[in-house]
């Protein structure tokens, strides 16, 4: 069996289903946030593969580029949420998310 | 053509299927009767020795996130250095108005006080 | 490998001056970071003059490009449009900004809030809206609204020592990071589909092929609800009163309008021209989100007593009618319609956050109902500004309201799809008593010895900024072919045809 493109896609969906499954469950703040960054990586993973295993008039270095794109940006969403937990954390203690629920209506 | 996707179409709807599934059945039929032992995380069935939820400096996240931000910004210089020999002056001075963002970013940081150790 | 690298010639002119607004801003945020180190806290309003300073130049630049900018065409290989759609929707989101930094000063003193990092951010976030407006490219998309959501996540926790602005901020990160996701997987798709991600060659390719591509089709699904998330559209609206709520005020002032503006400008590059040879799979989808949305906005925001609430569920309602016009797509009436209704609803909004803004005082952040009760008699002119802008939100003449949903509506009718008018406008009769109800409140007047709301002064700043954003919803109500000509020439040439692409 060669790995071509369907096993790549699969494997990005599953990826991203884990995000969005654990996005739906958890409560820990830490947790939800691990989920977007399985979502993004999920992404990549079928950025990449578009890129290696695509259409013969894919342009592969958009995809790579784009991939490199989704490292950085997600890199720098999640250092703003960590300062944004740590802020929170020093006020109530907890990072649970639905701890947190003052805004309601 | 539609055939070759169609595994994943069906995977993408058995997983979201499956995820808001469990979810409402757990919800709706699932007992809760909490005892301590359920309580407890789980370590490979060893009873835990002490919280996990244990102090960490604050110190370390912070580092930690200025590191990962600094970090990951420097694999743009990967597939620049590639082609850095193409590019000539033009790649030299794109990467050089990009270091000096990074650097300034660091003075930013530095001034701030976020690189000390202690708060 | 595979990059013509012959063609990069240095200095890129061409590039450049087509990116100059938003280079403008990006230099004047590193200067903006740096002066903030080294000025005193009781100076700090000397930074909110260099962004204004910025923001002058930027919408200098702007406007030169709008001229310069007739032959619509694209630079850095595609990645960005130069034309004068862009334009449009820039000019609108620097106003905005500019307003909301006139403002700021005043408000972020009275709630102690008063730091530096707040001007750089704001004019991050402009940054990223005007990218947003000219990306002509899929990575570009996602840079800008990743540059200005996360910017605007830190300005929704903006108020550090609040419970409700850090839920808010933390909230608004969570799900605009699933939104961000859920955008993303749509662009791999259609990169995967297409095999590209410039706007003109995923175009190029469609015309091609007969869009069926089940990967295409999801992609396009999973895009859609992506920016549906991001310009609050029900039923994907559910982050935004929270986040309105609980971020301050200042920051809600600008986020409720530039956010939309340049989300909702994407959108329409996206879905009304690059995929224009496929609206038939997709405007029923776009039609019965903006069905919903008006639907929920209006009916929800008859029970809120929070007038940032209210004021959320009202955009989301907005945001309904403005997708009205992508809806009738590939009807070129209904991007004139839109574009017209983001710069009446950009004026008209802000001016309405903006008296809030304005009023907010010392202690907790002017929100209820109560805090505005018998406003006429102490505040006269700052009331009556309130109650023009609420009568543009319900969409009486002469006000740009009026004028808005006119265009809107009729394109839908010129589109042969009335029933999006007959929606539109059953649920605009709903809004008006929740507007009206606002505005009542105002005109009641005090018990003796009531207590009303300590309302702040209005300074010099605040009554300009609320007068120019009156005149501004006047302007869009009277004159209306001023923008109307605008809007239709910016309509002109939105995806432009490519050139040799490298």
């Amino acid at each position: 069996m060669t790995i071509g493109i369907t096993h790549l896609l699969v494997v990005s969906a599953a990826l991203f289903c884990v995000g969005v499954f654990g996005l739906l469950s958890r409560r820990n703040a830490i947790a939800l946030l691990m989920s977007v960054e399985l979502m993004f990586n999920g992404v990549n993973v079928a950025l990449v593969g578009f890129a290696r295993f695509g259409y013969s008039n894919l342009r592969p270095l958009s995809g790579m580029a784009f991939a490199l794109f989704v490292i950085t940006i997600a890199a720098a969403e999640v250092a703003v949420a960590v300062a944004l937990l740590l802020v929170a954390y020093r006020r109530h203690q907890t990072v649970q998310a639905d701890e947190l629920d003052e805004l309601r209506g | 053509m539609l055939s070759d996707y169609a595994p994943i179409l069906v995977f993408l709807g058995i997983c979201v299927a499956f995820g808001v599934g469990v979810q409402a059945l757990s919800a709706a039929v699932g007992p809760r009767k909490p005892t301590p032992e359920k309580e407890l995380p789980y370590e490979s069935g060893i009873v835990p020795l002490e919280s996990a939820r244990r102090r960490f400096s604050v110190s370390f996240y912070v580092t930690a996130m200025l590191f990962i931000i600094f970090d990951v910004e420097s694999i743009f210089l990967f597939p620049w250095a590639t082609i850095v020999r193409d590019l000539k002056i033009f790649g030299l001075v794109e990467m050089g108005i990009f270091i000096a963002t990074l650097f300034i970013a660091l003075i930013y940081v530095w001034a701030k006080g976020a690189l000390r150790w202690e708060f | 490998m595979l990059l013509a690298t012959q063609n990069l010639q240095f200095p890129p002119t061409r590039d450049l001056i087509g990116l100059l607004p938003e280079l403008i801003l990006s230099g004047a945020f590193v200067i903006l970071l740096m002066l903030d180190l080294v000025t005193p806290p009781s100076r700090r309003s000397l930074l909110a003059a260099v962004s204004l300073v910025a923001l002058a130049a930027a919408m200098g630049a702007v406007v030169w490009g709008w001229f310069d900018a007739d032959h619509a065409r694209t630079i850095y290989a595609g990645s960005f449009a130069y034309d004068r759609f862009g334009r449009f929707v820039d000019g609108i989101v620097i106003a905005s900004a500019a307003l909301t930094v006139a403002i700021s000063p005043d408000y972020l003193n009275r709630r102690g809030l008063h730091f530096g990092e707040y001007y750089a951010l704001i004019l991050a976030a402009t940054v990223g809206m005007m990218l947003l407006a000219g990306a002509a490219s899929l990575i570009v998309i996602f840079l800008g609204i990743e540059l200005l959501s996360i910017s605007l996540y830190i300005l929704s926790g903006f108020a550090h020592t609040e419970t409700r602005s850090q839920e808010a901020a933390l909230k608004y990160l969570l799900l605009g990071g699933f939104a961000s996701g859920i955008l993303l997987y749509g662009m791999a798709l259609i990169y995967g589909a297409t095999g590209h991600t410039q706007l003109t060659l995923i175009k190029q390719s469609l015309a091609g092929s007969s869009g069926t591509d089940p990967l295409f089709l999801v992609g396009v699904g999973l895009l859609f609800v992506g920016f549906a998330f991001k310009v609050s559209a029900a039923p994907f609206h559910w982050w935004t009163p929270d986040v309105y709520q609980g971020a301050p005020t200042s920051v809600t002032t600008f986020m409720s309008v530039a956010t939309k503006v340049a989300a909702f400008a994407s959108l329409i590059r996206v879905f009304t021209y690059t995929f224009a040879d496929s609206t038939d799979k997709w405007t029923g989808i776009v039609a019965f989100v903006a069905i919903i949305s008006m639907v929920v906005g209006n009916v929800a925001a008859l029970t809120q007593t929070s007038l940032k609430r209210m004021l959320a569920y009202s955009g989301i309602a907005q945001a309904g009618y403005i997708l009205i016009g992508v809806a009738v797509s590939p009807d070129p009436l209904g991007t004139v319609g839109s574009l017209y209704y983001l710069a009446a609803y950009a004026a008209t909004n802000l001016g309405a956050f903006a008296v809030i803004t304005v009023l907010a005082g010392r202690g907790e952040d002017l929100d209820s109902y109560d805090g505005i009760r018998g406003l006429a008699y102490r505040r006269p002119y700052t009331a009556a500004a309130m109650a023009f802008f609420l009568f543009s939100l319900g969409g009486f003449p002469p006000t740009a309201g009026f004028f808005a949903k006119f265009l809107v509506f009729s394109a839908a009718i010129h589109a042969h799809a009335v029933y999006l008018a007959l929606w539109g406008i059953g649920t605009s009769v709903i809004s008006i008593f929740y507007y009206l109800r606002v505005g009542l409140l105002m005109y009641t007047r005090p018990k003796e010895g009531e207590e009303t709301y300590p309302w702040a002064r209005t300074s010099l700043a605040g009554g300009g900024v609320l007068a120019a954003s009156a005149a501004g919803t006047l302007v869009l109500g009277i004159l209306v072919f001023l923008i109307y000509t605008a809007a239709v020439s910016a309509q002109h040439g939105v995806l432009p045809v490519p050139q040799q692409l490298a």
